[in-house]
């Protein structure tokens, strides 16, 4: 029977990931992190219901206000155009409150008069060169009058003057309420069969901090499952055992057995995180009787994150580890000793930073749009795809070529950098040199290719 | 059934380390291959299991070109290698799965080696005194010999058609070499095909047939040992008296080789040299507690092979530094 160059790939992945879950360390952060995940919720939440809390307070406080009086020092005259200032009264507190509207009196003249009156303030309506129409609600230092009164008012008047405007302008209630809410630009691309495709001009602000957050994550996975790789391999050659192994499996089939054992305890770890923090978010629902989730991210959080994005988000991530774990694999074989590890991990450092960077700043100017020629580099580059990719096929944007070519051109980059990591690796099996530097790899690679061992 | 190695050369640079190195194997046994450190033993030994690739040469088992990937092979490397931190149990169990050995055929297997070289307590420790089951062994909590122990288990635990042990006893105490011994002598008593290198030439005359000396990459020596020690002839006497015998040794005209505290080791040309020395002893009445003439050792042999290149190589050397030396005073 001829054993393929792949043959006991499976055991050394499950040998791996037996190892790797029973280190200590590895234990440790990873509780620390699930541990993480499940309190984050509710402490956010308790810390959210305390805040709140306070704002009940703050009503309650409204029920005993000191206000009694303002003064209105309306330099623009608005209330003659019929804005209604007295608009605050409505919440009962106030209801009390007189408004006496002063003419031909100066500023400061109304200020010395609210220093007399504790228990007043003076609502000045003027125009500014910098901010434009302001509503100053001023008090006196010795004033009776909280700060959070004052606050109430000026909220109040703003949305008040809001209304004011689009009334003055002829609208009707429906149109003042449309345009009052939230607006998105949204670009359509005419198919040939008459139909509009939407594309994304650029991404929002939700989305943006999906992309971001994801980004984040990969490279922290990446980095720590790299490193993982990295060590294994090294391990295999500084202890020996590497002699013994090669008796029983080709170097291909270690090197891949070893990064997919550690692709999938990273998955498994994100995987695991992400349901904890789910079931934290529902049994703290259940608690507190609200949906920490739902109620604080943004709605349209959520819009394009579909089943199908998340399954391709998973293999674009799991293909993305899997390339930095076959270059971290190939930072092991360089290295004679575990020692040398360090020195041997630089060219894994540096690529993962500069797939990172590139993939980050991309993901900024993704904000201001989606057809920048840095956003098609980082996608196209298959250092920086595996960071970015995986949130731009989670909320749905970008082109589906574009998404097509970053996939294939990663999933090509794996397979070439499989088979350099095993050829290297085969080739500097029983290397005693110094630690070979990335520019000897090339002439290393190029005797590997001729099947020559160093 | 037949292994044989043909023409097997490996370069690095400029440097050949093997150089044509040919033997073979016609049935089951033990072969030797001898030489001092540096002469391209475990060069020679990777090559023939794939881990180095030859420049050229080949290597049949069964007449075809031998693909040790898809053999049962066992291999005692020379640099001993188990991961330090993991358990032992865990390790035997993953290097039996790699080669094919099903877990339960496995676990039944390392029991057999456990008990076999003496493991137990350290594969099986039994429970405290609580009834608690104690932690796994690691590999770095062994001494030298037990780590060494365990990768023989390692080697054998798929049961090998193809043996090979790099320096299997070195750094064993006399209980566990003996040990190693008796089980080597098993798997050769299975008919087994096995290639031992050592250091150690009382185990190699013990275990082989067939040796080749190696100095240099170069093949100084080979053959059956029987028939090389044969050739030589009986030319190695040794002789111990009660009383001083220098000045009839003298006397014959032969050569101390070796003079130890109360023996000789004289170089005769022949067994009747030998005879004509005895019959002196004889006429003058010294009394003789040892007269003994044998073939040369093994170790002799070497030294005699390897010695000699080793002295031509400083010889040639010291030549070389001197014409260098003149070179720059000119």
């Amino acid at each position: 029977m001829k054993k393929s160059e792949f043959h006991g790939w499976f055991e050394v992945a499950r040998f791996t990931l037996a190892e790797t879950w029973k280190n200590r360390s590895f234990l440790i952060f990873m509780i620390i992190m699930w541990v993480v995940c499940m309190l984050a919720i509710p402490v956010m939440s308790v810390i959210n219901s305390s805040g709140k809390s306070g704002e009940a307070d703050e009503e309650y406080k409204f029920e005993n206000i000191q206000l009694e009086k303002v003064y209105v020092l309306d330099e623009l005259q608005l209330t003659a155009m019929g804005f209604d200032v007295s608009s605050f009264k409505k919440a009962g507190a106030f209801k009390d409150v007189t408004i006496d509207s002063i003419h031909n009196k100066t500023y400061d003249e109304m200020r010395e008069q609210v220093e007399k009156e504790p228990c007043s303030a003076m609502l000045h309506i003027y125009v500014d060169g910098v901010h434009g129409i302001c509503f100053d609600v001023v008090r006196a230092i010795e004033s009776k009058v909280a700060e959070k009164e004052c606050d109430y008012i000026g909220s109040v008047l703003t949305k008040e003057f809001d209304t004011f405007k689009y009334a003055a302008s002829g609208m009707g209630e429906e149109q003042m309420k449309a345009l009052a809410c939230d607006y998105n630009v949204v670009a359509l691309l005419e198919q040939e069969n008459g139909e509009f495709v939407t594309e994304r001009a650029h991404l929002s602000e939700a989305n943006y901090w999906v992309v971001y957050a994801l980004l984040f994550a990969i490279m922290m996975i990446c980095t720590t499952s790299s490193s993982q790789v990295a060590t294994a391999v090294a391990m295999d050659k500084s202890t020996k055992v590497m002699e013994y192994l090669l008796t029983s499996v080709r170097p291909m089939a270690l090197v891949f057995g070893k990064v997919v054992a550690q692709v999938v305890s990273s998955v498994l770890q994100l995987g695991v995180s992400l349901v904890l923090a789910l079931l934290s978010n529902f049994v703290t629902a259940q608690i507190t009787g609200e949906n920490f989730i739902r109620t604080k991210l943004p709605a349209n959080l959520f819009e394009n994150i579909t089943i199908p994005n998340i399954v391709l988000s998973m293999i674009v991530i799991a293909l993305g580890v899997m390339l930095y774990g076959f270059i971290a694999g190939l930072c092991g074989a360089m290295v004679r000793k575990m020692e040398e590890l360090q020195e041997g991990m630089s060219l894994l450092i540096v690529l993962t930073l500069v797939g990172a960077y590139l993939a980050m700043f991309a993901s900024m100017a993704m904000q201001s749009s989606l057809t920048t020629p840095l956003f098609y580099v980082a996608m196209i580059v298959p250092l920086s795809s595996p960071f970015l990719l995986p949130g731009v096929c989670l909320v749905g944007v970008g082109a589906w070529w574009l998404k097509l070519c970053s996939l294939a051109l990663l999933l090509v980059l794996d397979v070439i950098i499989l088979f350099a990591s095993a050829r290297i690796y085969e080739a500097l099996i029983l290397y005693n040199g110094s630690t070979i530097k990335p520019k000897q790899l090339i002439k290393f690679l190029k005797q590997a290719k001729g099947g020559k061992t160093v | 059934m037949s292994f044989v190695v043909r023409d097997l050369v490996k370069s690095y640079g400029e440097k050949v380390v093997v150089d044509h190195l040919n033997l073979t194997m016609e049935k089951p046994g033990v072969y030797a291959l001898l030489g001092t450190n540096g002469a391209g033993k475990t060069t020679s030994l990777r090559m023939i299991l794939g881990m180095l690739e030859k420049d050229s040469g080949e290597v049949l088992f069964n007449d075809a070109e031998m693909n040790p990937k898809n053999m049962n092979i066992g291999y005692l490397a020379e640099e001993r290698g188990l991961y330090p931190k993991y358990a032992l149990i865990d390790q035997l169990l993953y290097f039996a799965r790699l080669k094919g050995v099903k877990k339960g055929d496995a676990m039944k297997r390392i029991k057999h080696w456990s008990a076999r070289l003496e493991l137990d307590e350290y594969l099986f420790p039994p429970k405290t005194a609580k009834g608690k089951k104690p932690k796994a062994k690691l590999a770095d909590q062994l001494s030298k010999g037990n780590q060494q122990k365990i990768q023989l288990m390692a080697a054998l635990i798929s049961d090998p058609e193809f043996i090979i042990l790099d320096e299997p006893m070195s750094g064993l105490d006399p209980v566990n070499t003996d040990l190693f011994k008796e089980v080597i002598r098993e798997e050769i008593a299975k008919d087994k095909y096995v290639i031992m290198s050592s250091h150690q030439m009382p185990t190699i005359e013990e275990f082989c047939t067939d040796i080749t000396i190696l100095n240099h990459g170069k093949t100084v020596l080979q053959g059956n040992l029987d028939e090389i020690k044969k050739s030589y002839g009986r030319v190695n006497l040794f002789v111990k008296c009660e009383s001083e015998i220098e000045d009839l040794i003298a006397q014959e005209g032969l050569t101390i080789v070796e003079k130890l505290p109360s023996e000789y080791h004289i170089r005769v040309s022949g067994e009747e040299q030998a005879m004509k020395f005895l019959r002196l002893l004889i006429d003058k009445n010294v009394t003789i507690i040892r007269f003994e003439l044998r073939e040369p050792s093994l170790h002799e042999i070497f030294v005699e092979k390897v010695g000699g290149y080793v002295q031509n190589d400083a010889a040639a050397k010291a030549e070389g530094e001197e014409e260098g030396a003149t070179n720059e005073k000119e």
